[in-house]
């Protein structure tokens, strides 16, 4: 994915400051591959032994047709340092899609003529690259919408309501998702809670050791949940943990599709816990819920 | 009139069936009424023609032909059938018409005498009855005279009376003509007195060849100046002529009266001079029982017009306008009914001689002779008309009562087609059927079809338009989120503040627009568990007191299980908590209390939530729950659009509960409560 990944002979040089990773001659350059500072791609190179750093900027491609709203979150990436590219319908957005994948795509659902182009674009992507983060940001909020959406494969399903600043942490949040991805044998930063693992860098969640696919937005509900187990956390922290905008009927269905995942993997998961009128709270293991 | 009473009362048309079956029926009894008229008058004639020019069969001797007119004091003498004893008693008269009334002479009723004249073979006898109160002594005795004209004309005078009761001589006394031995005629006239209780009889026979052509009589009673008989009591009394039956010509006509018909001749004067007798029954069947009921009702429903009664003529005698006509000359035809009832056929024909007209032919004969024929068929065709009247109106009842009950299906299809939810069940009962009520049914569908369709348009318009202004919302919101705060001026930045504010409500606004429609999509997968609905109460309570430090919360709730959907529920408790926060003052109480009702189904829990405040105002309280309706009078400063009950009233009526909204009892304002089965079952 990275042209420089690809480049993995060469002399060690890994005495540098602030950067981490293999160096590799290209030609006259050195270069130091799969690197990144603040979760953004660094790239290194050096001719005289003396690193450059250069920023390797990341793409985002916004797969949107209302022109007002995709110049401004192109707008609002570009200022956080993102290169952005902007496709108005499938066609154009799968033709350019074929010669070069983008590191993040935004979609939009309804796209000029085709109600459904975006699950289209999602299936198609996902078919080729199984880690290419695919965020679906659309009007389009029911239910069932946003079942299909993440059944298709995407990391997170935003609806429209969703402010600029919330929309970038979520960018940042799956970045930091991939680069840690990359990394396997870097150790993370974990929290354990009882069978519950949750690796924070990675943003990914183990129960009993398997894996359970969560996405952005559901991590960050569970991770609220299970750092202090036994409380009880209601709507607006769970919303304000996961950084959305939520109403109250959309988070009853993300607890419920959180429980039903964790259900998969053990039927017996009862963690979280209804407290009703109150919100949820997670259950520690072994002991029963207080009165 | 409903349509089965309608149509039961066009079935009584079928009526029309028997009754023109009874129509047909007696148009076929007056053909064989005419026929049988006919055929009677016609052996009438017949028998009449054949008496023609032959007086002497009608007439004993021509004295009697010649009788100028009908003398008050003639009599007539029955012809006798059998033998008579001469004993004062009347009962072995036989044939003769006793009891009938007895002649009674002319003086009426009050009459004290009665007689009999008979006449059997060489014999006439007879019979004086008298009514007499006194019992004479010797010198004045009951006494009677009886004058006689013999046969060569000479007038006898025979005198009877008696002081004792037995065999009595009349003293004979010639009046006129040649003398002959008085003695020797007494002895031959046998005769009886006999006493009754009330007067006494006189019982005699005289033999033919003593008895001429005119006989009569008078008694007297004892201790009694009047005296009453068949002549007049004026000296010199003049016997009238006695008539009677002509045995050869009875046997003559007996000949040829045809079975059920009686034919009768009588004199000029109308004394019956030839009878063929009672008529014989006749040999047709009368009606079988089974139809006689039928029959009579029939006949009662169809009455004969009105016929003449029998013209009662004294013994002897015919009367009525038949033999008046026949006397006159003319041939009659008439229908009467005898006093049982009896519808009798009447014909008179006259006898002539020459051109004289000497009597009459009168026959009779019982008119109900071909009802015999007539009836087992009229009263089969009337049993099947009415049989299939009963048929038709049974079935037509039917088939209305198969018609209306479509209709009322149809109506309460139409009736309940919109549901509590309102939805609308489109498919009628009935639609396929080919006739008019399907066409109706289909009609019906084909509108609820489009009044769905536009509900549904309707329904979806506000997520529709939600979804819409979304798009131009999100390019607002982004675009401001975009401007780059540092380069503002503190002024600016004010109003992108203020721009912010405006987006942000205009987004909470269209949530709340879409919030309805969203809940009604969720409420399929909502899931039921049971729970205790007093514990969720107790714990919201908690939480709406951190929420709204500035309101008291009291609650008042009791352990409820209920099975339901509790995601639902706290929403219905948020929903009705908010209400009331809104329309009550800072400070004021709102009351949460739960309390056990009786429900559609069975036990239920009422939730009531009260708070001060404002009341309600007259109207409908049901159409708080209507969806974008709000009763709030002033604006605030939140957006409102009034969907928080009406969500309130989609899941009562999903949970199978209810809705209800009233003034409080025990705090100032309003309260709004709902009703929700314990077992939860979706409406």
């Amino acid at each position: 994915m990275w042209p420089w990944q690809r480049i993995t002979a060469g002399p060690d040089d890994r005495d540098r400051p602030n950067v981490s990773g293999r160096m590799a001659k290209s030609g006259k350059f050195w270069l130091l591959a799969a690197s990144h500072r603040n979760h953004r791609p660094v790239v290194v190179y050096s001719s005289q032994r003396r690193p450059v750093f250069i920023e390797m900027k990341r793409t985002i491609a916004i797969v949107e047709d209302e022109p007002s709203i995709r110049e401004n979150y192109a707008d609002a990436l570009r200022r956080q340092g993102y290169r952005v590219t902007l496709h108005a319908d499938r066609p154009t957005a799968a033709d350019a899609f074929a010669s070069r994948l983008p590191d993040l795509v935004i979609i939009d659902i309804g796209l000029g003529d085709e109600p459904e182009g975006g699950f289209a674009l999602c299936r198609e992507l996902r078919a080729r690259s199984p880690q290419l983060p695919i965020i679906f940001l659309t009007a389009l909020d029911s239910e069932l919408d946003v079942v299909s959406g993440l059944r298709l494969g995407a990391d997170d399903y935003l609806t429209k309501d969703i402010s600029l600043t919330q929309l970038t942490a979520r960018v940042v949040a799956l970045f930091r998702r991939v680069d840690s991805m990359q990394q396997p044998d870097a150790a993370g930063t974990e929290l354990t809670q009882g069978n519950l693992t949750l690796d924070l860098d990675r943003l990914t969640a183990r129960w009993n050791g398997e894996h359970v696919a969560l996405t952005v937005t559901e991590f960050w509900m569970v991770h609220a949940l299970a750092r202090r187990p036994g409380h009880v956390k209601n709507r607006d922290q769970l919303m304000e943990a996961a950084s959305t905008v939520l109403d109250d009927s959309t988070i009853t269905s993300h607890i419920k599709r959180i429980r039903r995942k964790f259900q998969a993997l053990d039927p017996a998961f009862d963690a979280i816990q209804t407290v009703y009128g109150m919100g949820y709270r997670w259950l520690e293991q072994g002991n029963q819920a207080p009165p | 009139m409903n349509l089965r009473g309608q149509l039961l009362l066009v079935s009584l048309l079928t009526l029309l069936l028997p009754w023109g079956g009874c129509q047909a029926i007696r148009e076929m009894e007056s053909t064989l009424r005419h026929g049988q008229e006919n055929n009677l008058r016609t052996a009438t004639i017949a028998v009449a023609t054949s008496l023609a020019d032959n007086p002497q069969q009608i007439y004993r001797t021509s004295a009697h032909l010649n009788d100028p007119s009908w003398p008050a004091h003639d009599l007539y003498a029955y012809e006798l059938n059998e033998a008579i004893a001469i004993d004062g008693y009347v009962n072995d008269w036989g044939n003769a018409p006793l009891p009938a009334p007895w002649h009674s002479g002319r003086a009426g009723t009050g009459n004290p005498l009665r007689y009999l004249l008979g006449k059997r073979g060489d014999y006439l006898y007879l019979f004086l009855a008298m009514r007499s109160q006194t019992l004479g002594g010797a010198a004045d005795l009951d006494q009677a005279e009886i004058l006689l004209e013999t046969p060569g004309g000479a007038l006898l005078r025979l005198r009877f009376r008696s002081p004792a009761p037995g065999p009595v001589v009349a003293r004979v006394e010639i009046l006129s003509g040649e003398p002959a031995d008085t003695d020797v005629i007494a002895q031959r006239i046998v005769a009886y007195w006999q006493e009754t209780g009330s007067g006494f009889h006189l019982e005699l026979r005289i033999p033919r060849d003593i008895a001429g052509a005119r006989i009569g009589f008078l008694v007297a009673a004892a201790g009694s100046e009047s005296k009453a008989g068949s002549m007049a009591a004026a000296q010199p009394a003049s016997p009238g002529m006695w008539f009677s039956e002509m045995p050869a010509l009875s046997a003559y006509l007996s000949r040829f009266a045809l079975p059920g018909v009686r034919l009768r001749v009588a004199d000029r004067h109308g004394w019956i001079s030839g009878d063929s007798g009672p008529a014989a029954p006749t040999d047709q069947a009368a009606p079988t029982p089974p139809y006689s009921l039928a029959l009579r009702i029939y006949r009662l429903l169809l009455p004969e017009r009105d016929l003449a009664p029998v013209a009662q003529a004294a013994p002897g005698r015919v009367s009525g306008t038949t033999a008046t006509a026949a006397m006159s000359g003319k041939t009659w035809i008439s229908r009467q009914h005898d006093p049982d009832g009896n519808r009798l056929l009447l014909a008179g024909a006259p006898i002539r001689d020459g051109e004289r007209v000497i009597g009459a032919v009168l026959a009779e004969q019982p008119s109900d002779a071909y009802l015999s024929l007539t009836d087992p068929a009229a009263a089969r065709l009337l049993n099947l008309a009415v049989l299939i009247t009963f048929g038709v109106a049974a079935a037509l009842l039917l088939f209305a009562s198969v018609l209306s009950w479509r209709i009322g299906r149809l109506r309460r299809a139409t009736q309940s087609a919109l549901d509590n939810r309102g939805r609308l069940q489109t498919r009628m009962p009935g639609s396929r059927a080919g006739d008019e009520i399907g066409d109706l049914a289909r009609s019906f569908e084909q509108l609820l079809g489009r009044v769905d369709e536009y509900t549904r348009y309707l329904h979806g318009l506000g997520d529709k338009l939600a979804h819409e202004l979304r798009t131009p919302l999100t390019v607002v919101r982004s675009s401001l989120d975009n401007l780059d705060l540092a380069s503002l001026t503190p002024a600016d930045r004010a109003c992108l503040e203020r721009a912010r504010g405006g987006a942000e409500r205009l987004n909470t606004l269209l949530s709340a627009l879409r919030e309805a429609n969203r809940l009604e999509q969720s409420l399929s997968s909502s899931e039921f568990e049971e729970f205790d609905l007093g514990e969720m109460i107790a714990n919201m309570a908690d939480g709406f007191r951190a929420g709204f430090p500035d309101r008291v919360f009291e609650t008042e709730t009791v352990a409820a299980p209920v099975v339901a959907a509790p995601d639902l529920v706290s929403q219905v408790i948020d929903k009705l908590v908010e209400n009331a926060v809104e329309f009550s003052p800072a400070g004021g109480r709102i009351r949460l209390s739960l309390g056990e009702a009786e429900g559609q189904r069975g036990k239920a829990w009422t939730l009531t939530v009260a708070n001060d405040g404002s009341r309600l105002g007259p109207g409908r309280k049901q159409r708080y729950f209507d969806s974008l309706i709000t009763h709030r009078t002033e604006r605030g400063i939140t957006p409102h659009l009034g969907l928080g009950l009406y969500i309130v009233r989609l899941i009562a009526e999903f949970h199978g509960g209810s809705v209800a909204a009233g003034n409080s009892e025990t705090l100032s304002g309003a309260e709004f409560s709902v009703t929700l089965p314990v077992s939860g079952t979706t409406s």
